[in-house]
């Protein structure tokens, strides 16, 4: 695992941050933020970029003191042996449980707008094969596929621009109607979208590029994802009436399956079945960045047992949570964890690099 | 008696060698004086060349080296030998031993342009049987001091020559070598075909995808050994051998470098979005068929539903039925002789299509669906992409019987992750798209040359 050197080229970095970012919560997203931000849910999903621009500049802040550090090295140079041994496997505890969050969410979604019938824990399966053969693959093949699977990205431009015919702006005017607390909560709302830039504090020493340039390659990903957020919710802010979308979970798709073209009946169908590349992107890096770490810190074990262990964890775990309101119960904790994990813990290593101006060791 | 020493007298000779070969009549036997001395020429009429004969004779009747410029038989196994392989043995009187010339007969095929790999306009000649005339054709259009040749011998049994092409500086030096040690070892191993050879080359690239490239036009060659490929060549085999490949070399025709830019792209285009099509079109209609009925729009429903209504089996079973006999036909007719294959092609085609649909056993559409893909699989011009082709299409099928769309998006993003991690030679095959190359795709899918783009900036 170690020697796998800088394999991953700066634009690679670019889709790798984007494709993870995007994943099973883009076609909730408008809705998540609607119920606390209301109209304005867009000003939050705009605050939330620059709340993770910040906290790029921390992350980077970190990997400018350890350039040639792993995430494990890190861990323990700042907090000694065992504690951050400990710290190591409450990440790998984290990463499982967002991708055993993200699989829950995606059966519960497919079953929900595609195959009623089908049981979920087949379509788990489904995804789970297609993420455990892209996983055990090199990181750089996989950047390369993600700068592939961009392209979906345009798809969902492309349909939400289409949306903007029947636009009615009063929907979210008067900007600011909804006051600056709620606008504020909607960014806690919105953060669990915005999950994935803490892999760049992993991912970091296999880009091939200098520290500048990452941060340049990051920060522009993060523009880019802001901007893509923000149009969508706004769309689905503009497109569907405040009473619609507070019935709505999943805005993105209903906005499609309104549309009905000359040869496609149905758009949502087609629209729905391309956003599971969106899901298996995310998943695949949560993945493996949990195979990485764990192999990273137990130096045994094979990558091929480790990676299907990890699947089978995340599974289980997936299997009680296809539920809507355990899922909703959970997740509503869960972005707890989330900013504990992006902000909260990221921070404390700043804050001790900072004040104690620790450094990497030359060798 | 076959090892029976070779007799001074002329005579006894000729009778022994008429007995030999049972008094056959294509065998000549002719008396003639030689620098003075009695001389005896033995040849196969219907082996040896007789243009080479009088020649040779005529040199020897010159007197220039005679000694040295053959070699020499002594026994009657030795020369009945020499004789049947082609050659012509000269006993001279009083000497116990015979001057073999080499004067066997070569028919070559000419150079014809390949069946399976035809352009509508361009150079119209093809490699043969025969090494040297196929280098030669590659040198021809390749005029520089940097095509470097190899030869090696491979094959325990039949000992078979190898020629490595390459141009010295853009090909890859470790590939090269890399190659070169392979073949070493090939040299104990039975080798009867430069697949053979090839596969073992390249054994550790695990694909479905086809990892290396025939091609029998050395117009073909030569425009892939300037872009750095390797070229494998084999005695008795008329087609070369490109490594490393990518993907999108399989959409390539000559044709297509002919034309102007516009319809040199469309037409690989074309090939490409057929390649996708005949790989998911089947699977489409099985997905909507099964699962996703809403999306046929209101106005085609109707249609739709009277063709399948009577038909007994699931969408998946009837798209099989139809495919397979697709195959079936195609598989039957690849070898037969051309009036054969076209009755097959009718009766199979015409006559099993419509008295299937009439029978009610399965739909119209399907028909259509199956018949389209078909057509679209034959467009693209590897033989080898295409057999990929037909064998992913199946999964992809079961996937859409299973899951419906979400199948198909599964299956294909794994199709295409597969191609994204494919490495043969060190070389990424889904290159330019993966690594992905910008430069690189103007010039491979939109055809915008090099030399072009230079021009323009200028």
């Amino acid at each position: 695992m170690n020697n796998e050197g800088k394999t991953i080229l700066s634009y690679q970095l670019f889709f790798l941050l984007i494709q993870t970012q995007i994943g099973v919560s883009i076609v909730s997203l408008p809705h998540d933020v609607f119920n606390t931000a209301k109209g304005d849910g867009w000003i939050s999903v705009l605050l939330t970029g620059v709340v993770v621009q910040c906290i790029i500049f921390m992350y980077m802040f970190i990997i400018k003191r350890f350039p040639t550090y792993s995430w494990k090295q890190v861990c323990e140079a700042l907090f000694g042996k065992v504690i951050g041994k400990f710290i190591v496997l409450l990440y790998i505890l984290y990463f499982i449980c967002l991708a055993s969050m993200t699989l829950a969410k995606y059966a519960l979604l497919l079953s929900a707008w595609m195959m009623p019938r089908t049981p979920s824990w087949v379509l788990l399966l489904l995804m789970l094969i297609i993420v455990l053969y892209i996983v055990t693959a090199k990181l750089e093949a996989i950047a390369q596929f993600y700068v592939l699977t961009s392209v979906i990205l345009l798809v969902y431009i492309g349909f939400n621009i289409y949306a903007w015919k029947e636009a009615n702006l009063t929907f979210i005017l008067p900007i600011g109607q909804s006051g600056v607390p709620h606008i504020l909560e909607g960014i806690i709302k919105v953060f669990p979208s915005f999950s994935g830039i803490e892999l760049l504090l992993i991912l970091h020493i296999f880009v091939h590029a200098e520290k500048r340039e990452i941060l340049k390659v990051a920060t522009i990903s993060n523009v880019c994802l802001t901007i893509f957020y923000t149009f969508i919710t706004l769309t689905s802010l503009v497109f569907l009436s405040p009473k619609e979308l507070k019935l709505v979970p999943e805005p993105v798709l209903y906005l499609v399956k309104s549309f009905s073209f000359k040869i496609i009946e149905r758009p949502d169908l087609i629209f729905t079945s391309i956003w599971i590349v969106l899901v298996a992107t995310t998943l695949t890096m949560f993945i493996y960045a949990t195979k990485y770490l764990s192999l990273h810190m137990y130096k045994k074990g094979k990558s091929q047992f480790v990676t299907i262990f990890l699947l089978v964890v995340c599974y289980i775990i997936a299997i009680p949570l296809r539920k809507v309101y355990i899922l909703q119960t959970v997740s509503e904790y869960f972005q707890y964890a989330i900013i504990a994990f992006m902000v909260v813990l990221p921070l404390i290593f700043f804050l001790i690099t900072f004040i104690f101006s620790k450094k990497e060791v030359e060798q | 008696m076959p090892y029976d020493e070779l007799q001074e007298t002329l005579a006894e000779n000729k009778q022994t060698l008429e007995k030999v070969f049972q008094h056959t009549e294509d065998l000549q036997v002719q008396m003639m004086t030689l620098q003075e001395k009695k001389a005896l020429v033995c040849s196969l009429k219907t082996m040896a060349d007789d243009q080479k004969i009088v020649q040779q004779l005529t040199t020897m009747e010159a007197g220039i080296s005679l000694k040295e410029m053959s070699e020499k038989v002594t026994n009657i196994q030795d020369m009945v030998e020499a004789i049947l392989l082609g050659n012509t043995v000269v006993l001279v009187e009083g000497k116990q031993e015979g001057i073999v010339l080499q004067t066997a007969q070569e028919h070559e095929r000419s150079p014809d342009e390949p069946e399976n790999e035809r352009v509508v306009q361009g150079a119209h000649n093809g490699f043969i049987e025969n090494l040297d005339v196929n280098i030669h054709l590659i040198r021809r259009r390749l005029k520089q001091e940097d095509l470097h040749v190899t030869y090696k011998t491979v094959g325990k049994e039949t000992e078979n020559n190898v020629a490595i092409v390459y141009l010295k500086g853009k090909a890859n030096e470790e590939t090269i070598q890399y190659i070169e040690d392979q073949l070493e070892v090939m040299q104990q191993k039975k080798v009867r075909v430069i697949g053979e050879l090839v596969n073992y080359l390249l054994r550790h690239v695990k694909t479905i995808f086809p990892k290396k490239l025939y091609t029998e036009r050395p117009d073909r060659t030569t425009a892939y050994l300037t872009e750095g490929k390797i070229a494998i060549l084999m005695d008795n085999s008329a087609i070369a051998c490109i490594v490393p490949i990518s993907f999108f070399a399989f959409f390539q025709s000559p044709d297509d470098f002919n034309e102007q830019i516009y319809d040199g792209t469309l037409f690989r285009f074309i090939r490409l979005a057929s390649f996708i099509g005949a790989l998911i079109f089947p699977a489409t209609y099985i997905a909507i068929i099964t699962y996703h009925f809403e999306i046929i729009p209101f106005e085609m429903i109707t249609l739709v539903k009277n063709s399948i209504e009577t038909v007994p089996f699931p969408p998946f079973f009837e798209a099989f039925i139809m495919i397979v006999t697709i195959e079936l036909i195609r598989e039957a007719g690849i070898r037969l002789p051309s009036p054969i294959g076209q009755t097959i092609g009718i009766v199979g085609g015409i006559i099993i299509g419509e008295a299937v649909v009439t029978a009610g056993l399965v739909s119209n559409v399907v028909v259509i669906v199956i018949a389209l893909t078909a057509i679209m699989s034959f467009t693209i011009a590897s033989y080898e992409m295409g057999n990929t082709l037909r064998i992913l299409s199946f999964p992809i099928m079961v996937a859409a019987a299973l899951f419906g769309f979400v199948g198909i998006v599964a299956s294909t993003l794994i199709i295409l992750f597969h191609l994204c991690k494919v490495k043969v030679l060190n070389t990424p095959y889904f290159f330019p798209l993966a690594p992905f190359d910008f430069a690189s795709i103007k010039r491979i899918l939109f055809r915008i040359h090099r030399e072009t783009m230079d021009v323009k900036k200028k």
